[in-house]
């Protein structure tokens, strides 16, 4: 199998984002955002669940969608 | 975007308890679903929650727990559910059945070493790519897993076009949908 360090693979990614950008073919990230329409209930509770221990933890995060 | 100092905090831990596993078992936990995907992209889009596939879902829980993970505490409601005090912003769930429906070629898989001790193991771009287009195909509505897979097939090191092709029919998606590959 194949190891490759996270931090190599990181750059190389922006590498190539930057490649995408001045093609032009670079998406904007919203537009990936799971929309949550397929989630199952199991994944919305545990997501409910994410949600409500990071606001008592007085930890920031991006809302998901579910 | 990118990935937050919380989120590669949370990767690491998950990398050790992959490691732990691995070693163990001699067998990989794969991550799996939207983590795998936007940690292949870079973090792309934000992800709150990993989720994994492993051989052998009592060995994993046995090393989750001993490092500081609980257990969901709905039994029969989140089966295979954990959080970790130290990181609650983040979810973890174990998936049952084998990896893609024992389609996926494992040998393609990459192991991603976060530090020394913590890595976690992907399945191929091209399994992730077929994956969000199938689920694409299964409910149209919602462009976004179509944009993860174009974006997982602009973004990824290489693509083998015949593997791809196959595992996107058997997820039945269209790799039409992808659209062509930027030269680098």
């Amino acid at each position: 199998m194949k190891t490759v360090k996270l931090s190599d693979h990181l750059k190389r990614v922006e590498a190539r984002k930057a490649v995408l950008a001045a093609a032009g073919k670079l998406r904007p990230d919203e537009a990936m955002r799971n929309r949550g329409l397929n989630r199952t209930e199991e994944k919305r509770e545990l997501l409910r669940r994410v949600e409500a221990r990071a606001k008592a933890a007085g930890v920031s995060i991006m809302k998901a969608y579910y | 975007m990118a990935l937050t100092p919380e989120y590669l905090a949370a990767l690491e831990l998950l990398g050790r308890v992959c490691e732990k596993y691995r070693i163990k078992t001699g067998a990989p936990a794969y991550l799996v679903g939207g983590a795998a995907v936007a940690i292949m992209t870079a973090g792309a889009f934000p992800s709150f929650d990993f989720d994994l596939v492993v051989a052998s879902d009592e060995e994993f829980e046995a090393i989750l727990l001993a490092h500081g993970f609980k257990r969901e505490d709905r039994p029969g409601w989140l089966r295979f559910g954990y959080y970790h005090p130290e990181h609650p912003a983040f979810g973890w769930q174990l998936v049952t059945g084998p990896l893609f429906d024992g389609r996926s070629d494992r040998t393609r898989a990459v192991r991603f070493e976060v530090t020394q001790d913590s890595a976690v193991i992907f399945p191929p771009a091209e399994d992730l790519i077929a994956d969000r287009l199938g689920q694409f195909e299964a409910n149209r509505v919602d462009p976004s897993r179509l944009e993860q897979a174009q974006e997982l097939f602009q973004v990824a090191e290489t693509i083998d076009m015949d593997y791809l092709s196959r595992r996107v029919a058997e997820e039945g998606g269209n790799t039409a949908d992808l659209g062509e590959r930027e030269p680098d």
